[in-house]
């Protein structure tokens, strides 16, 4: 029987300064951040337009400046952040910032680990989103495309960190519950993000109070089932990453504190939903009526959701590091 | 056929159990902190696969000589020979290496000693 065929290691050693590893480690995580931040745009927003706002009428999306600009900005948040994320990943992997650049490095990153190859499918499919967000009018056909092209973003983030990090028959468990975990924050915070831009211009016109209420409503069956997939979801993905018997280890690990820290941040986001859903969404709908005045509700409802999206992307971030440091069961 | 499914899919968890697939060195020949004969070649078993371009190993004595090492990486990516170019004499070693996960993308660190008799 032949042997089997094999491969060399360059024999030189590294040389890495600390400072210069920190560095590139922060901008893996920010560059990390930028890339959860515009798949959530892409999927999540586009989604909204489809389902929470009327499809004619000047409260459509189409019929609207800001939602083609901010799945534009998503495309390009995505674009720039998997390309430079993979340089910057590719020099941490080798030891230094230049390093991320020679082709031998970026080749290797792209055809042997899971993170360039899904960099780069990231790259192309922002890349396509931005030429027909940029090229074509306004549509519910384009919102439909801007969301394939953004859940094909959002699950490739699955494999950018630990959710391709099992091995064996219970990996694609664990590939799919991050990819549905994934998918389902998309829903949640890139509706967030829409909400935001609606309640960012005080309108002053009923019609579109009208359309943020009944926006709002639209939204709570889709937010509640958002939230019961991520949280089965994050509990597949705890049992890989944290193990049923390593619980204790949660104080005592980078991961575990970082995870904690998210999980504060995911209860501060539900509490905060909460609260929209069953205080500040009928209270607007009681200020709708023709003799109250919906002020003292939008305000309220601006208040909670600016809180709420400040939430979230303190959770984009910490996502974002989490996929950096190694999980407890890797028992480092 | 809920019940069936709902099995397989525990069986399948609990197959993997907790251990992730985080790259990091399981097991190395010779053990850590062993004192023997002069290996032909160090054989180092890591828990994933490894990627060649951003993988290394450096062998050094106890007085700070490296040795230069002839490395091969077999196919699985998980298990790397390292072949001393000279005979290792008499002595104490530690061999240090920096690994990139196929996987993840992380990159983890080690080193280990033993000794020869």
């Amino acid at each position: 029987m032949p042997p089997p065929p094999q491969m060399g290691i360059a024999p030189t050693g590294l040389s890495r300064s600390g400072s210069n590893k920190d560095v590139l480690g922060a901008t893996v995580i920010v560059l990390r951040f930028l890339q959860y931040s515009g798949a959530m745009i892409l999927l999540g927003s586009s989604l909204f337009f489809l389902y929470a706002l009327p499809p004619e009428g000047h409260c459509a999306a189409k019929s609207r400046a800001w939602p083609r600009s901010l799945l534009a900005c998503g495309a390009v948040l995505v674009f720039s952040g998997a390309l430079l994320g993979l340089v910057a990943q590719t020099g941490l992997l080798a030891g230094s910032f230049s390093e991320g650049f020679t082709p031998d490095n970026l080749a290797a990153a792209v055809t042997q680990m899971n993170f360039g190859a899904s960099a780069i499918v990231r790259a192309t499919a922002a890349a396509i989103l931005f030429f027909l967000l940029a090229f074509l009018a306004p549509s519910r056909l384009l919102w439909m495309g801007s969301a394939a092209g953004g859940a094909v973003i959002s699950a490739s983030l699955a494999w950018m960190g630990h959710g391709a990090g099992t091995e064996g028959p219970a990996g694609l468990f664990h590939l799919l519950g991050d990819i549905a975990h994934v998918l389902a924050a998309s829903v949640w915070i890139g509706a967030l993000v829409a909400f935001v831009f609606l309640l960012l211009p005080d309108s002053g016109d009923t019609q579109s109070d009208a359309a943020l209420y009944n926006a709002l409503r639209r939204f709570s069956g889709i937010g509640a089932a958002a939230v019961a997939v991520i949280v089965l979801s994050g509990l597949i993905n705890s049992w890989f990453l944290v193990g049923p018997d390593r619980l204790l280890d949660f104080c005592t690990t980078a991961y575990g504190r970082v995870l904690l820290a998210k999980l504060v941040a995911f209860a501060g986001m539900l509490g905060l939903a909460a609260l929209n859903r069953y205080r500040l969404t009928p209270a607007l709908g009681q200020a709708l009526l023709p003799v109250a005045s919906c002020a003292a509700a939008l305000l309220a409802l601006r208040r909670s959701l600016f809180l709420e999206m400040l939430a979230a992307l303190a959770l984009l971030g910490l996502v974002a590091w989490l996929g950096t440091l190694p999980p407890i069961t890797s028992g480092l | 056929m809920k019940k069936l499914s709902a099995a397989i899919i525990m069986a399948a968890l609990c197959m993997a159990g907790p251990a992730l697939a985080h790259t990091d060195l399981v097991k190395s020949i010779p053990a850590a902190d062993s004192t023997g004969p002069a290996p032909k070649a160090l054989i180092l078993t890591f828990s994933g696969k490894v990627v060649p371009a951003f993988t290394r190993f450096d062998l050094a004595m106890g007085n700070g000589m490296k040795i230069a090492l002839t490395t091969v990486i077999a196919a699985d990516g998980k298990v790397i020979t390292c072949t001393p170019r000279q005979s290792l004499a008499v002595g104490s070693y530690k061999l240090t290496w920096h690994a990139a996960s196929a996987a993840d993308g992380h990159r983890t660190d080690g080193s280990f000693s033993f000794g020869i008799k």
